[in-house]
């Protein structure tokens, strides 16, 4: 349980580095470009849809339905993460700890539900567009954080918690101090999962009038427009693998139970 | 299990919360009466339904539970608790059922919606139930058998016509023979990509597990398909389908064209694919331990082996992949009726086209009870397979 352990596999050396990173950046280059630069985004569909298509989305720009799309993720991963860590801190306390059986048990029928079917059930409940998306986007969400926040908490050795009490730590300090920072891991695979689906989600939030990309692919679909779904496609795409890419790696940095 | 398992008089938390959150829903609206399909509604609460004696029997089950939740954690007080949260589930779909009989009554195209008091009060009897059958000391067939309960009373509702009046039941009338059409298509659908995925990922899996070197790209692959978000995936799928399809005219005489089943499958299939492929993996992983050396230790031939040891392990943790698979794949269907695949997401884009969220909710209900149906059998047969000795937590 040395915490110099995950500094040794840090160790790298500057060819490695390069080396691994050098498909990610020619990946993001080529993605910014496709994006951002419509001539030449226009001249790569040009190639690969020959004939009689409008190439460029004329209603909105692909960069500003990116953005959109980015905003939803960010905003409903951001108060999912709050609120998913939150409970599952609470019902790993004494004070909630017999709701952890139902919470748990809740969570895993509502994991059943496919997240599009959330998504479309925000419409009775509270309408369409932007907002009522990010509601349905954040309480999908919540779900693989709360369960990989109890689980990961739960899998801290009580002794280490003991430890801490041992040493003079307040509850709170133990949970921030110790039991956090040896749960983190699981939590940012929870994150990192929730993050990836809410991604996915946010594709078809397009027809509840959320915005984003699936805007334009929805809107390929229907004026059989190949041009569209696949711009749209490419970007939702990459927006989704590069996040994973991310978070990826922010959770390698977290201390790994399983080596130390 | 719980830390209030005594008779000191400490709540137990779970079923109190539950009736608190039961008793405040009575005063949001029960249902939404509406004069047409498309009308917003005037919400009624439970007590303005004018079904008195539903509603004082609801009120009555509530104070019961918060009661019960005072009682020690014996088994009479746990069985209690389960009939009073069934009886609940139970009294208020029938209460609705009534008070919107009566709602309608002489109105041609008049409806009610099920509102937010409706499914908090349901939610309430949810976590009564599950609360309570979760801890209780009975055979898992009977705890299942109880789940069951709500279910096959509300058929019995919808079958006898007493829900009629509800507005996604009207919609299922006026689609009546569409819905079968569209359930099957939807089964065949996740049916038929979960098939393709494991006769496809199992040897994948096995085959990433004897080639060292092939297990990291495989994997990279599928999970960086896994992560592709699903109608991006579709939308991949129809620019290449169409172009085949224009270039050989025999894939477009079999049907195979950019939109529809064809690209539907193949991204559907390819989505299946991770759990199946890593369970198959982990099945080997599994058997390559120690007990395969302990049969051989006991001298068992080949073919004992296979039967005895290796078959019984791997088959529950490639089902469990397949588990993941299907219920992934019922709902990822739902969004292939984007790009004309149909299967019950057909409704659910029709009712957010039209404006008719009561179309939407008849489409989003049998999508969630096929998820959940599947997730729960797949993990029935799963259990009933597992060795003794593999055998973890209850379902």
């Amino acid at each position: 349980m040395s915490p110099g352990s995950s500094s040794v596999r840090r160790e790298f050396s500057a060819a490695t580095a390069f080396r691994s990173l050098l498909l990610p950046t020619a990946f993001a280059v080529a993605f910014v470009a496709f994006v951002w630069n419509e001539a030449a985004r226009e001249a790569l569909l040009q190639l690969l849809f020959p004939g009689r298509f409008s190439y460029i989305y004329e209603r909105v720009s692909l960069a500003q339905l990116f953005a959109e799309h980015v905003a939803l993720v960010a905003i409903s991963s951001a108060l999912a993460a709050l609120v998913g860590i939150t409970l599952g801190v609470f019902v790993t306390r004494p004070i909630g700890r017999d709701f952890q059986p139902i919470v748990q048990d809740m969570s895993s029928v509502a994991q059943t539900f496919p997240p599009v079917a959330v998504l479309a059930l925000a419409v009775p409940a509270i309408g369409f567009g932007f907002a009522p998306s990010i509601v349905a986007l954040f309480v999908y969400s919540i779900l693989p954080i709360l369960n990989n926040t109890i689980s990961g908490l739960d899998s801290v050795d009580p002794a280490v918690v003991e430890a801490s009490r041992g040493v003079g730590m307040k509850r709170y300090q133990t949970l921030l101090l110790t039991e956090l920072p040896l749960a983190a891991r699981v939590i940012a695979a929870g994150v990192r999962t929730s993050v990836v689906i809410n991604v996915g989600t946010a594709t078809v939030g397009a027809v509840v009038g959320a915005g984003g990309l699936g805007t334009i692919i929805v809107s390929g679909l229907v004026r059989d427009n190949a041009a569209y779904v696949f711009s749209g496609a490419i970007a939702a795409a990459f927006l989704a693998l590069s996040l994973d890419f991310v978070i990826g790696r922010v959770q390698a940095r977290f201390y790994d139970a399983r080596t130390s | 299990m719980s830390s209030s398992d005594n008779g000191r008089g400490a709540p137990e938390k779970t079923t109190l919360f539950a009736a608190v959150l039961g008793a405040a829903a009575l005063f949001r609206p029960l249902y939404a009466f509406k004069e047409n399909r498309v009308a917003l509604g005037d919400p009624v609460t439970l007590f303005a339904a004018g079904v008195p004696w539903g509603a004082a029997f609801i009120a009555a089950l509530l104070v019961a539970a918060a009661l019960l939740a005072f009682g020690a954690q014996r088994p009479p007080i746990r069985w209690a608790k389960i009939v009073t949260g069934l009886a609940l589930v139970i009294a208020l779909v029938a209460t609705l059922g009534v008070a919107g009989r009566l709602a309608v009554h002489g109105e041609e195209f008049g409806r009610v919606t099920p509102s937010s008091g409706f499914w908090l009060v349901l939610l309430a009897g949810f976590i009564i139930v599950q609360g309570s059958l979760r801890g209780a000391d009975a055979p898992e067939a009977l705890k299942i058998l109880v789940g069951l309960v709500p279910f096959v009373v509300v058929v019995g509702l919808l079958l006898t016509g007493r829900l009629d009046s509800l507005a996604p039941v009207q919609e299922y009338y006026n689609r009546e023979s569409r819905f079968a059409s569209e359930l099957g298509a939807h089964v065949r659908l996740a049916g038929a990509a979960v098939s393709g995925a494991t006769v496809l990922g199992v040897p994948l899996g096995v085959f990433a597990y004897r080639r060292r070197k092939a297990e990291r790209p495989v994997f990279a692959l599928i999970n960086g398909i896994q992560t592709i978000p699903s109608l991006a995936l579709f939308g991949l799928m129809i620019a290449p389908l169409a172009f085949l399809s224009r270039e050989f005219p025999v894939l477009r005489s079999l049907g195979i064209r950019g939109i529809g089943n064809a690209p539907a499958l193949i991204a559907l299939t390819l989505y299946a694919l991770l759990p199946i492929v890593r369970n198959a993996y982990t099945s080997l992983a599994v058997i390559r331990g120690s007990v395969v050396d302990a049969g051989k230790g006991m001298g068992m031939s080949r073919g004992q082996m296979l039967r005895y040891i290796e078959i019984p392990i791997a088959v529950p943790i490639i089902l469990s992949g397949i588990r993941v698979s299907t219920v992934q794949a019922v709902g990822n269907t739902a969004v292939a009726a984007l790009i004309g695949a149909g299967g019950l997401g057909a409704f659910v884009f029709q009712g957010l086209g039209q404006g008719a969220p009561d179309l939407v909710v008849m489409g989003v209900i049998p999508i969630v009870l096929l998820s959940v149906f599947v997730d729960r059998g797949l993990a029935i047969v799963i259990r009933v397979l597992t060795p003794k000795g593999l055998k973890e937590a209850p379902l």
